[in-house]
C-alpha cells in the first residue's frame, strides 16, 4: 500500500490530536494559579491541583511556557531548619489520585518573565507528561489562590 | 526594699502563667544545643529565657543607610533572612510578617517601635533598589537589608541562623539555602526568641505582647 503525503500527515494529525485528548481525559488540573509578585522580581511560582483520572500513574516531566525565560519543576524543601528548593526532574501523580502544587511545597519556577504579570493576567503554560502528552494550562495571576 | 525584686518576679511568674495557661500551652523546659535554657510553650515560638545581647555588626538597608546594632535598640526587631529570587517561601514569610504587624499594632494600639527587617543573603543579586521594590510590594513598612558575606555571617552566626549561595556555572541563575526562622530581638538588642513556620500569626501575636509585656516589668529600674 501506498500512502500519500497528505495521508500521512493525517495520521500524524490525528496522533498528536489522540494523545493531546488522551492528556486530557487522563490529568485534570484545577485552581492554576501565578503567584502575583512584585514588579521586576525574577522568579514567581506556580500551583495548581493536578489530579490523575486514569488507572495508570502518569509522570509530570516538565513545563514551558512563551511568557518566561524558563520554567522548572521545584519542590521547597526544609531540612535542620535551613530552606531551599529542590530541582525535581520527574514529579509522578498516582493513579487516581491528585496531586497539589502548594506554597511550602511542590511549584512551578518561573524565571524572568517578559512582562509584569498583574493580578488577573493570564498566562498560558503547557505541562510535559511522560509520553509525550502535552498538556496547555492557563494560570491566573493572583495574590491567592482562587476558590 | 529587699522585697521588691521577689515582686517583681512573681509578678512575672503570674503574668507568664495566666497567659500560657489561658491560651492552652503546656510549659516545657529544656536544654538546646548550647545549653541555653528555653521555654518552649509550643511550635510557634521557641522563647530564650536568658536572652544572648547581640553584638556589633553592619549592613545596608534598601535606603543605603547603615543598620546596625543602634537600629536594633529601643524597638522590636522580626529578623527574617531569605532573597528576592526566592518565589515560593519568601514571599509566603514576608506576607506572614505584615500580618503579623497588623495584628499586633491592634492588639497594642499600634506597631510604634517594633519593626520588620528581611535581609536578603544573596548581596550578589539584591541591591538596594532591588530590596526597596521587593520589601514594598509587600509591606512599604518592611526595612529591606544586606550586605556582603562576611557582614552577614557577622549577624547570622550570632543568632546560629544559616545560608549558603551555591556556586554555579550559570552566575545568573543559582540555589540560595537559608533560615527559615524568623528571629526576635528585644529593645535592649538581646535576641529573645524564634518563631518557627509555618508561622501561626494570631499564637505569635499573643506571645508577641506578653513578651512586651514581661520585658517592661524587667526593665523596671
Amino acid at each position: 500500500m501506498k500512502l500519500s503525503k497528505s495521508t500521512i500527515l493525517g495520521l500524524i494529525m490525528s496522533f498528536g490530536l489522540a494523545q493531546l485528548s488522551a492528556a486530557e481525559s487522563t490529568m485534570n488540573v484545577s485552581h492554576a494559579w501565578v503567584k502575583e509578585a512584585p514588579p521586576n522580581a525574577e522568579a514567581l511560582a506556580g500551583y495548581m491541583d493536578l489530579q490523575n483520572q486514569s488507572p495508570q500513574a502518569q509522570t509530570l516531566l516538565g513545563a514551558r511556557s512563551t511568557i518566561f525565560k524558563s520554567v522548572m519543576l521545584h519542590q521547597t524543601v526544609s531540612k535542620g531548619g535551613m530552606t531551599h528548593m529542590n530541582h525535581s526532574t520527574r514529579i509522578e501523580i498516582k493513579a487516581g489520585s491528585t496531586l497539589q502544587f502548594i506554597p511550602g511545597g511542590y511549584h512551578l519556577m518561573l524565571m524572568s518573565p517578559k512582562k509584569t504579570l498583574q493580578q488577573g493576567d493570564q498566562v498560558e503554560v503547557l505541562l510535559e507528561f511522560q509520553g509525550g502528552l502535552v498538556l496547555p494550562v492557563k494560570f491566573k495571576v493572583s495574590k491567592e489562590r482562587p476558590q | 526594699m529587699r522585697l521588691l525584686p521577689f515582686k517583681f518576679s512573681l509578678i512575672i511568674a503570674f503574668v507568664l502563667v495566666i497567659t500560657f495557661i489561658a491560651g492552652g500551652s503546656i510549659f516545657l523546659f529544656s536544654l538546646d544545643d548550647d545549653s541555653h535554657p528555653r521555654l518552649i510553650p509550643d511550635q510557634a515560638m521557641s522563647v530564650f529565657v536568658d536572652p544572648k545581647p547581640l553584638t556589633e555588626f553592619i549592613l545596608t538597608d534598601q535606603n543605603s543607610n547603615p543598620f546596625d546594632l543602634t537600629r536594633l535598640k529601643g524597638n522590636w526587631s522580626f529578623l527574617f533572612f531569605g532573597f528576592t529570587h526566592c518565589p515560593d517561601i519568601c514571599p509566603s514569610t514576608l506576607e506572614s510578617l505584615s500580618q503579623l504587624r497588623k495584628q499586633i499594632s491592634e492588639g497594642i494600639n499600634g506597631s510604634k517601635n517594633i519593626q520588620f527587617v528581611f535581609i536578603s543573603v544573596d548581596p550578589k543579586r539584591d541591591t538596594a533598589i532591588k530590596l526597596k521594590q521587593y520589601t514594598n510590594y509587600f509591606d512599604p513598612s518592611i526595612i529591606g537589608v544586606t550586605g556582603t558575606e562576611l557582614e552577614l555571617r557577622n549577624l547570622t552566626q550570632q543568632l546560629n541562623a544559616r545560608f549558603e549561595v551555591e556556586s554555579a556555572p550559570d552566575s545568573k541563575s543559582y540555589q540560595v539555602y537559608h533560615t527559615s526562622e524568623i528571629f526576635l530581638i528585644n529593645p535592649q538588642g538581646r535576641y529573645v526568641a524564634s518563631l518557627i513556620p509555618p508561622f501561626d500569626i494570631s499564637t505569635i501575636s499573643r506571645r508577641f505582647i506578653v513578651l512586651k509585656k514581661i520585658n517592661v516589668i524587667n526593665s523596671l529600674p
